[in-house]
Formats: C-alpha cells, structure tokens, sequence
C-alpha cells in the first residue's frame, strides 16, 4: 500500500491541479447547465421549479430551432466536402514536387491563424449581395469576367445562404486538411508505389487502390475534428451577419436566448449542441486513446 | 516551419533518392509547368483575402469602395489614426494581457501534468489523457451559460483576469497533449546517462529536461497565445466595457461603421497582425496542436 503510493503519488500530484481546473469548469458547468435546462428560469427572476424535458420537448417542437439545425446542417455538409475535396487535392498537388513547396504549405496554411472575426470584414466585402452595377466583391469579379450568371446573393440566400457562409471557413481550414494529408501521404512508405509500379498498375490505378486506402485514418481524423468545429461555429456567423434569423445555427440562437434572459431555453439548446457535438467526438476519441494505449 | 524544410534528401535512403531523381527528371514536361501554375494560382486565392484587407487599410475612403477597385495609391495612416482615436487601445491592452497571463497559467500547470503524464511510469494515468484530450472539443456554448452566472455572482464579470482563467482551462488540455508528444520524442539514453551519474529528479528536470523540450515550449506557448488571441465567444460573453478584447471591439465596430471598408480593414489587420506571425512561426505546430498529436 505505501509502496503504491510511493509509486503514483507525485504523478498524482503533478496532474491534479490541471485536472481540478478542468473538472470544475468543464464538467461542473455542464452539470449546472443541464441543471438550469431542467427549470423553469424563463425570466431573469430565479427558477421556481424543475419541469423535466418540457423544455426540450417544446425546443424540438418549434420551427425555429429546426430551421437552426437545418441551417447548421447545411453548412456542414459544405464545409466539410469542400475542405475535404479540397484539401486533398492541394496534398496531391504538394506531393507530386512543386518547386517552393515549403512556401506554398504556408501560404497554405497561414489563414489558419487568422480568426473569423478579423477575416470577416475582407469576407463581408467580398461575399456583398449586390449584383450588376452596384456588384463589389466576387460578384464584381464574376461580372468582369463576363461570368454574369454566376452572381448570387451569397450569404442573404434564403435557402443557399449556409452555403455561401461556408467559403470563409473553407479558406481557413483548407490548409490544414491539406498539411494532415500531405503528412499521411508522406507517411507512405516508397516501397509499396514502387512494388505496385513493378506490377505494372496505372498512375491512376496506384492511387485508387494503393494510396487512398492508406490515408482513410487520416481523413477520419480530418473528419472528425473538421466536424466538430462546424457545428460548434459562431464567430463566423457573428462577423458576417450578425445573429439574424436567416443565418441562425444553434450557438447564434443560443446566444439570443441568453441576451432575452431566457436561461432555461438557453440551457437546452446548449445541451442538445453539447450532445451533437459528443456523439461525434467521443467514439472518436475513445478509438483514438485504445490505439495510443495498444502502442 | 521554413522554406528549408521543403525536401529533405539526407534523410532518405539512397534507394528512394535516387528514385526521386530520376522521377524529377521524367517530369520536366508540360505537366509539371501546369502543376507550378496551378500552385500559384491556388496559392493568390489563399493569400487575397488578408492581402487586400492589409492593403485597403492603407487607402483613403474613398479609394476603398471605387470600381474598379484600386490597386495602386498612395499609402494613408488615416485609417490608423481614426481606430486609435476610437479608444482601441485599451481592447489591445486587455487582448494582450488575457493572452499572455493565460499562456503563460496554461505552461506552468501543464508542464508537470505533461512529465506526470509521460515520463514519470503511471501507466494508469494514461487514461486521465482521455479526460484532457475530450474537454477540448466540447463546445463552450456548453458552460457559457453557468459561467456567466457565477462570474455574475461573485463580481468577475467584465474583469480580464477571469477571462485569462477561462483561456487557461480553455488550452490547457492542448498544451498538455502538444508537451507530451514533446517529452515522449526525447531519447531515453540522455535520461538514463543522468541518472546514471546520480542525478536528482529535480535536477534532471531542471538541467535535462527542461531545456531539451524549450523549442517545444515555445511552439506550445505561440499556439495557445495564438488561440486566446482570437477567442471571441468567451469575451463577448464576459465582458462589456473594461475588459473587452480586440475581436470584440471588432465586431462593435462592424455593426456601427459596416460601410467604411478602409477603416474596417484596418481594425481587422490590427486584429490580425499578432497572430499572423505566430502563426507564422509556430504552422507546423499549430497543425499538430488542432490535430490533438494525431499528426507529427
């Protein structure tokens, strides 16, 4: 027994003070959240009494929260083709021996350290709704180019408009799909494309069979934390249009609940994120810590 | 992350190095020049945004909004002098301090963990990594509410040594994911060696270990300034008129001033400038750290 605690007790030690700064306030404040999504604080008095899942049950019954999730899904499933797609072909492009490559990973990648709010203001000129002769932007471009048909009203597109918004985060995050990639791509080991090129296969045929089977951990990795983000997104949202109801996800409405004192409702939405976002990292990350401990 | 790292032929077998030759050879051809193209193009679409942002800020007004849009004029601090004349000093102030106070809480508690974590044999422990690792991808629209409330509460709001409390619990699992990758890749025999000559844990750490994982510190510490820098949800929510940061006046100032594009684009380089060279500097690690170690 004192053995033991010889043993684990400074290791013990040393991480204690990290993991009570995060058990307190990571899971402290969800259990707290939740708590509050379970009253009835609809008002900035305090809650006067638990009423279970009526606030859920109303939130999934309303058409704005699902006009919210729609929203968010949309601009997903763009964000993460596009990055995805994307991604791999700048990799693939880097792979097969650009002079400079170093420069271009980082032209590349530098957006990434940008944030959505200081890219914002470049974004909102560049995404401007006007068309013809008031066009500014990628509108004016596309009329200079004679590509007139390709104006669009972007972001203010009732229905397309998630798409639209999800240019900017693309620009961003881009880069670092390609760099995880790039680094899956390198870990490849030569011998196998030269093994597959004695077999005689095709350019095409090496990369269909041999190469991209190879990097799908990578690309679930990229998926998963290219996943996350989207549906955790807010600031994008915020500096480019504001919290309005056309472009509103589940943050941004979370975050409208919360300025009109309506906790209750705010809580929930903000469980229900949290529970979005859980389902998609948690099997992620449990494979993930399996795999590191079998190492 | 240079220029330099571009392609390492040293570090290759004979066998591939040649083989990577005698591919550069076969492929100066029309399909090389078209890839080159093709990177300069995708390259200028990368880089425009922050470009023309950096170069409308230095335009007149008017100049800003013409059609076509200008590209050669004489460079102005008009813009420039206008924000400082907007009180934004103070936002670059707090934005700092939330940024280096938190960086620097998040290395002090998270070396240690790191060490307990990787070198120091606990294998059990191995598990808590699991509970670091998850806290970083649940959303902050998870807690934002409770914490308010006791930020309210106990009088921290609008104070920025909270707000560098929640960007400290914020990277702190990152930093402890990104030093343990750095303390695993140290070699063992350096370790034994010291101990071997007697070597006490506290010098070891002190003389050994810790300036052997310095440039990982370092690249730890540009990405969680990096992360505090443009975090916004937090400080929107915690803040009103002292402890606000930069993304925040920055967003005040597109709903007041959304025409004045010149203007504009200049808060937003101001915005941007810090962490564009951290970012710079730190790419490759920034990678790993948004990556939670999945890729070296």
């Amino acid at each position: 027994m004192k053995r033991g605690i010889r043993s684990w007790g400074p290791g013990l030690l040393l991480v204690a003070p990290s993991i009570a700064v995060i058990a307190i306030f990571v899971y402290g404040l969800i259990g707290y959240n939740i708590n509050i999504s379970l009253t009835d604080q609809h008002t900035g008095l305090p809650a006067t009494e638990y009423v279970g899942m009526d606030n859920y049950t109303a939130l999934f019954g309303e058409d704005r929260f699902q006009h919210a999730l729609t929203n968010l899904a949309t601009y997903t499933v763009v964000f993460l083709v596009g990055t995805m797609v994307f991604g791999l072909l700048w990799a693939l492009l880097l792979e097969r021996g650009v002079r400079g490559e170093g420069f271009f990973r980082s032209i590349y990648l530098f957006p990434m350290a940008v944030s959505f709010i200081a890219s914002g203001v470049v974004w909102r000129w560049l995404l401007n709704s006007s068309q013809g002769e008031n066009a500014t932007g990628l509108n004016r471009l596309f009329g200079t180019l004679g590509l007139d048909f390709l104006e669009n009203p972007w972001w203010s597109d009732p229905k397309w408009g998630m798409a639209a918004m999800a240019l900017p985060a693309m620009w961003q995050l881009t880069g670092y799909v390609m760099a995880l990639f790039l680094a899956g791509l390198r870990g490849i080991p030569e011998e196998l494309r030269e093994a597959a090129r004695m077999d005689g296969v095709t350019e095409f045929q090496l990369y269909r069979h041999v190469i991209f089977p190879q990097l799908s951990p990578v690309a679930l990795s990229a998926l998963i934390i290219i996943g996350h983000m989207s549906l955790k997104v807010f600031d994008l949202i915020m500096a480019i249009s504001g919290s309005i109801y056309q472009t509103e996800v589940p943050a941004t409405y979370m975050w409208t609940a919360l300025l009109s004192f309506d906790y209750a409702k705010a809580a929930s939405i903000a469980a229900v994120l949290l529970a979005v976002v859980a389902v998609v990292v948690v099997p992620y990350l449990v494979h993930t810590v399996r795999a590191e401990r079998r190492s | 992350m240079s220029t330099l790292t571009a392609s390492p032929p040293a570090a290759t077998p004979p066998a591939a190095r040649r083989q990577a030759r005698r591919r550069r050879i076969r492929h100066v051809r029309p399909g090389d020049v078209g890839i080159g193209v093709l990177a300069w193009v995708v390259g200028i679409v990368f880089f425009f945004p922050v470009l023309w942002m950096f170069l409308t800020g230095f335009k007149q007004e008017a100049q800003a909004s013409t059609d076509p849009p200008t590209f050669v004029f004489t460079p102005t601090f008009e813009q420039y002098a206008a924000i400082l004349e907007r009180n934004f000093a103070p936002y670059f102030i707090n934005s700092l301090t939330a940024s280096v106070m938190s960086t620097i809480f998040v290395i002090a508690l998270a070396t240690p963990a790191a060490y307990a974590l990787s070198l120091a044999r606990i294998p059990r422990w191995r598990d808590s990594l699991f509970f670091f690792i998850s806290t970083r991808m649940m959303p902050a629209v998870a807690i934002i509410l409770p914490l308010y409330l006791i930020a309210k509460n106990v009088g921290m709001l609008d104070n920025v040594t909270f707000l560098a409390l929640m960007y400290t619990a914020m990277n702190l699992p990152i930093a402890v994911w990104m030093i343990r990758s750095f303390l695993l890749e140290l070699p063992k025999e350096v370790l034994e060696a010291s101990r071997m000559d007697g070597a006490g844990l506290f010098t070891e750490i002190r003389s050994i270990i810790l300036p052997m994982i310095a440039p990982g510190l370092a690249a730890t510490s540009l990405i969680c300034f990096i992360f505090a820098w443009n975090e916004f949800f937090f400080a929107v929510s915690l803040t009103a008129t002292q402890a606000a940061t930069v993304p925040v006046f920055l967003v005040g100032f597109i709903t007041s001033e959304g025409l004045f594009w010149a203007r504009l684009s200049a808060a937003s380089t101001m915005a941007a400038l810090p962490v564009i060279l951290a970012g710079w500097a730190a790419q490759k690690w920034l990678v790993r750290g948004l990556s939670l170690g999945a890729v070296k």
